[in-house]
């Protein structure tokens, strides 16, 4: 149970990092047409997504876990 | 000896479960299956359960991902319907495991602590609480008390009462060292003498645990056939995951840009919510109604494999006909009278306590045959398979014996004497007429032939036409001789027979099928069944079999009835079909629901034609879309608990029919369902 929570709180934390990363980049590519809150928003919708596919290719090579 | 009393509907089956706040508390479970550690058992769901929550941000800060045309309002109404579909698939299959554990609970409310006399080493009693029986342990029961624990009886015969697990009020004759009749449960009363009985299950793993641990899915594993459709059901999912987070940038392309929640509304819609949120509601109901059927399956995997069964091997005696043959008629030979012949059986089977040995002295009785010996002073003898027959030793020093014609035959050799010419004749004709020839002997003569008729069960032949019909190859075993079994074969329809068959011949025959790719299900009660129990695909054990039976066996049968085989391959393709025809709904419907959302997300692009329902507005058609996606979920729940009705028909015409009700059912359904909600919400 403590390492699952551990888990769970490491990937939330993976997440924000990268978006530290990935909404910069969002901002700068659209020119300044949406601000700084928004690309952090996107950067963190991308990842969700990114993290529900990796998760359903997961579903897909081990159904057996699910 | 039980047989199976009745009619199984006219008994009272296991104990009944409660259900009267069941769904009241199936509401509440659905809102705790919220935890995310649950949903993330469930792929689509899940996707589901995490657009709920971004529409529900989108709430709260419509434009947080960029300015959109989506109200707050709108963002609202759309995430209050994705909760409701989580909500209501959650609801399915708690209302399913809801149903299991009621039934749980009223079996757990037969088991009750009980005290036994444990026999020591040195021959002493204690007693002890049944908790702390360990397997291997010696009890003594007598009239009255409850049996503590599952196990074998070594040493008295008592009637027990079974009727709290079997739902079958009459007694239960147990006697060691016997196939049908040597094992006993726990929980179940002793009322007549007394038994010496080892334990054969630690507390916590007797039957009715097991059975309660089944019921309950304590210990519910996914089935080969869910995993596969849990693959496929991700795959589509991520491939619609792939298409619908692509499409933006084309949509901005033609100036027509999608707002995040109508994006996460057309995810919704493709993805196959219907069968994801049933599927394990109906792999559950699958394992309750073989419960409620009284059957005790080790794993959902078992139920389902009765569903893909091509061979069954059957034994005659009890499942296709019925257990007590019954004198019919005397044949005469060697120029005797069927009086004499009457005389001479009935002075053979007087001592006779089977219930053939009992048809034969009262069709002698009707026949006016009377004894014309002091029957005190006479003494039976016993059938054995070693003789193959039985009779009296008279007062007077004279035999009188009636069994197997080979027997008699052999008997009568034995005493100076020689078979006559006709009695041939007369076991040739008793055979082609499907009964069992016995020929009554005196000393060195023999007086002519019993037709010992078998009863073919009511209704059997149609039973086998229905298992032809879906595919299904049914073998019968039996001990007759061969002429004897083929026409009881061919009056009860079987495909092929095995006469004179022996309990290794068994697993023979199911060696050879799996050798052909077949999937073979038997049923047995013996020790010597086990082996064969063991190697089936499905082996069905009767309750009133020896323990090694019913642990060799992936099933066991309460009731003790072999027929019910082939009720169990009904279920098994009923669960089979009701996933399958499920699932083809649920991605049938997918048309309808790309027909009302499309056109509202590209409507400034011009594709208005594709509009073919004539939806009022944009907003209107994704909420019509999603509520329905929403709605069907708990209109088809009682078809996934009850399972589509089942029609005896080939795979073939199956499939064509289920494409034909399901797919282009579930291609109309949502098209005049979204449509009558889109006129109820452009009401408002």
């Amino acid at each position: 149970m403590h390492l699952k929570s551990s888990v769970v709180s490491r990937a939330i934390l993976s997440a924000f990092l990268l978006n530290l990363a990935i909404a910069p980049s969002i901002h700068a590519a659209s020119g300044g047409a949406i601000d700084r809150s928004t690309a952090y928003a996107l950067g963190l919708l991308i990842i969700i997504v990114l993290g529900l596919a990796i998760y359903l290719a997961v579903a897909i090579i081990q159904p057996e876990r699910f | 000896m039980r047989q199976p009393g009745g009619p199984r509907q006219q008994r009272r089956h296991t104990p009944k479960a409660n259900l009267s706040d069941l769904y009241q508390r199936a509401f509440k479970e659905a809102l705790g299956k919220l935890n995310p550690k649950i949903m993330i058992r469930n792929p689509v769901m899940f996707l589901v359960w995490v657009g709920t929550l971004i529409t529900a941000v989108l709430t709260l800060n419509p434009n947080i991902f960029g300015v959109t045309e989506t109200s707050a309002v709108f963002n609202g109404l759309v995430t209050l319907i994705l909760l409701f579909t989580v909500l209501f698939a959650n609801f399915a299959e708690a209302v399913a495991e809801g149903r299991g554990r009621a039934q749980a609970d009223a079996l757990r409310s037969t088991q009750t602590k009980t005290y036994a006399q444990r026999i020591l080493a040195d021959g002493s009693m204690e007693m002890v609480s049944s908790a702390d029986l360990r397997r291997g342990d010696r009890v003594k029961v007598k009239a009255g008390d409850m049996i503590p624990a599952d196990g074998e009886v070594l040493d008295g015969v008592a009637s027990v009462d079974e009727s709290a697990i079997t739902g079958e009020s009459a007694p239960v004759l147990k006697e060691p060292n016997s196939d049908v009749a040597s094992s006993v449960t726990g929980g179940t009363r002793i009322i007549s003498d007394e038994l010496i009985i080892r334990v054969t299950a630690d507390p916590g793993k007797g039957f009715i645990d097991r059975m309660i641990a089944l019921v309950e899915g304590a210990e519910r594993s996914k089935t080969p056939n869910e995993i596969a459709l849990t693959v496929l059901l991700a795959v589509l999912t991520l491939v619609f995951l792939i298409v619908v987070a692509t499409l933006p940038p084309p949509a901005n392309y033609i100036n027509s840009p999608v707002g995040i929640t109508l994006l996460i509304s057309l995810l919704v819609a493709l993805i196959p919510t219907t069968i994801g949120g049933l599927l394990s509601a109906i792999g559950i109901a699958g394992m309750d109604r073989v419960a409620q059927f009284n059957v005790v399956a080790t794993s959902g995997r078992a139920v389902e494999a009765c569903g893909d069964i091509n061979t069954l091997v059957l034994d005659k005696t009890g499942t296709i006909t019925l257990g007590n043959r019954l004198a019919e008629e005397f044949i005469p030979v060697n120029g005797h009278s069927r009086a004499e012949v009457a005389a001479i059986a009935l002075a053979a089977s007087i001592f006779d306590t089977t219930p053939e040995g009992k048809s034969i002295v009262r069709l002698a009785e009707g026949m006016g045959a009377t004894l014309d010996f002091d029957r005190q002073k006479a003494e039976g003898v016993e059938f054995s398979a070693r003789t193959r027959m039985s009779g009296t030793d008279l007062p007077d020093g004279g035999e009188a014996r009636k069994g197997a014609v080979d027997a008699i035959r052999g008997f009568v050799r034995s005493r100076g004497g020689q078979a006559p010419e006709d009695l041939g004749r007369a076991y040739e004709r008793v055979s082609n007429l499907g009964g069992t020839p016995l020929a009554v002997c005196k000393d060195d003569d023999i007086y002519g032939v019993i037709y010992l008729k078998d009863i073919i069960k009511p209704g059997i032949q149609e039973r086998f036409d229905q298992l032809r019909r879906m595919g299904v190859r049914t073998i019968m075993l039996t001990g007759d001789n061969r002429i004897t079994a083929a026409v009881i074969a061919k009056e009860a329809g079987v495909d092929e027979f095995i006469a004179e068959a022996t309990p290794e011949d068994k697993i023979q025959v199911i060696q050879q099928e799996q050798a052909a790719g077949k999937l073979v299900a038997m049923t047995g009660d013996g020790t010597n069944d086990a082996p064969a129990l063991a190697q089936a695909n499905v082996g069905l054990a009767m309750n009133s079999g020896t323990q090694a039976a019913k642990e060799a066996a992936n099933m066991v049968d309460l009731d003790s009835d072999p027929t019910k085989l082939i009720d169990l391959v009904t279920i098994g393709k009923q669960l089979l079909i009701t996933r399958g025809a499920l699932t083809t709904f649920s991605l049938a419907n997918d048309i309808a629901k790309y027909f009302a959302i499309i056109p509202a997300m590209f409507a400034s692009a011009g594709i208005g034609s594709l509009n073919i329902m004539g939806l009022h507005s944009p907003q209107s058609a994704v909420l019509s879309a999603l509520i329905y996606n929403a709605l069907i979920i708990p209109a088809l729940i009682p078809l996934a608990l009850r399972g589509v009705k089942f029609r005896p028909l080939s795979a073939n015409s199956l499939l064509q029919r289920n494409i034909l009700v399901y797919g282009f059912g579930g291609i109309i359904a949502p098209f005049v369902a979204i449509k009558v909600i889109d006129l109820g919400i452009s009401a408002f």
